[in-house]
């Protein structure tokens, strides 16, 4: 029962990650990519992850994605990539890439062959791991996340204001763009 | 579950080897970004495949660190791709190609 539930999450994640980048447009792009999200969150509940199922529904489907919607609905695009894609020399590097991660992920699986054993872990193990043997690294990544607050503000603002505001109209976005993101 | 780990790391792989592929293929930034929220799921699923097989919490405790790491990504990213727009009209990345030689 769980075995066909993960393979059929597994398709679905695969569908919605190959219309991710197959789609032209990307608010398509982006609501194929919530479908995989979603597909993976139960998967990684099947895994016995309970917290990482949850927490990628929240960051992952919640926050990023979200950001993704505002920012493809803000920007508004007009001109849109030229499609189909011009794919000439391309396909052949993308393919051989695909085709190697494949190989190398058969051959690293081959040595963890097998069956999974049932695993289950719980909140309590990863809370120990993350505030004993990973705190410092958490701590960091705290630090991490506070610098991408600060570098987001500095790439948003609009620089010095240009003094003549006869420019404002044709090179301007309007104001409240500088505010739309985090 | 009595899935194969091999069949685990087969779907992380071709969740990143797909999100390669439209990191190289397609010119839309938004959809490359798009395309690299694919491979930072690829690198979680590995991972949860990982600490099934070795029954350790260890790498799904790492696969968060990667969350952290995809958040703030995304944020900076995406205020990239809007100085880019003010700049150049565009979320083309070959609008951005005045560093080609």
């Amino acid at each position: 029962m769980a075995e066909a539930l993960f393979y059929a999450l597994a398709l679905t994640a695969l569908y919605g990650a190959g219309n991710v980048i197959a789609r032209r447009h990307a608010l398509v792009a982006a609501v194929h990519l919530a479908l995989t999200l979603f597909a993976l969150s139960g998967i990684y509940l099947l895994l016995g992850s309970p917290l990482l199922a949850f927490l990628n529904l929240l960051v992952y489907a919640g926050a990023i994605l979200v950001l993704f919607l505002f920012v493809i609905m803000l920007l508004d695009l007009r001109r849109d990539e030229p499609w189909p894609l011009d794919l000439r020399g391309k396909l052949g590097p993308a393919a051989a890439f695909v085709l190697g991660v494949e190989a190398l992920a058969l051959a690293f699986a081959s040595g963890d062959g097998g069956e999974g054993p049932a695993y289950r872990e719980t909140t309590d193990q990863s809370g120990e791991i993350l505030f004993g043997q990973y705190l410092f690294p958490f701590e960091i990544s705290g630090l991490l996340l506070l610098l991408g607050i600060v570098a987001v503000l500095v790439l948003a603002r609009r620089g010095p204001r240009p003094a003549p505001p006869s420019s404002e109209g044709t090179a301007g976005v309007p104001e409240p763009m500088a505010q739309a993101h985090p | 579950m009595t899935v194969p780990t091999a069949h685990v790391y087969a779907l992380g792989a071709a969740l990143f080897a797909l999100g390669v592929a439209g990191f190289l293929v397609r010119r839309n930034l938004l959809v490359v970004f798009l395309s690299l929220e694919l491979m930072f799921n690829g690198a979680i699923v590995t991972l949860l495949g990982a600490a099934r097989a070795r029954a350790t919490a260890e790498p799904s405790t790492f696969a968060l660190f990667v969350i952290f790491l995809a958040a703030v990504e995304v944020s900076v990213g995406l205020a990239l791709v809007i100085a880019l727009f003010r700049l150049r009209r565009s979320v083309d990345s070959d609008a951005a190609a005045s560093l080609r030689g």
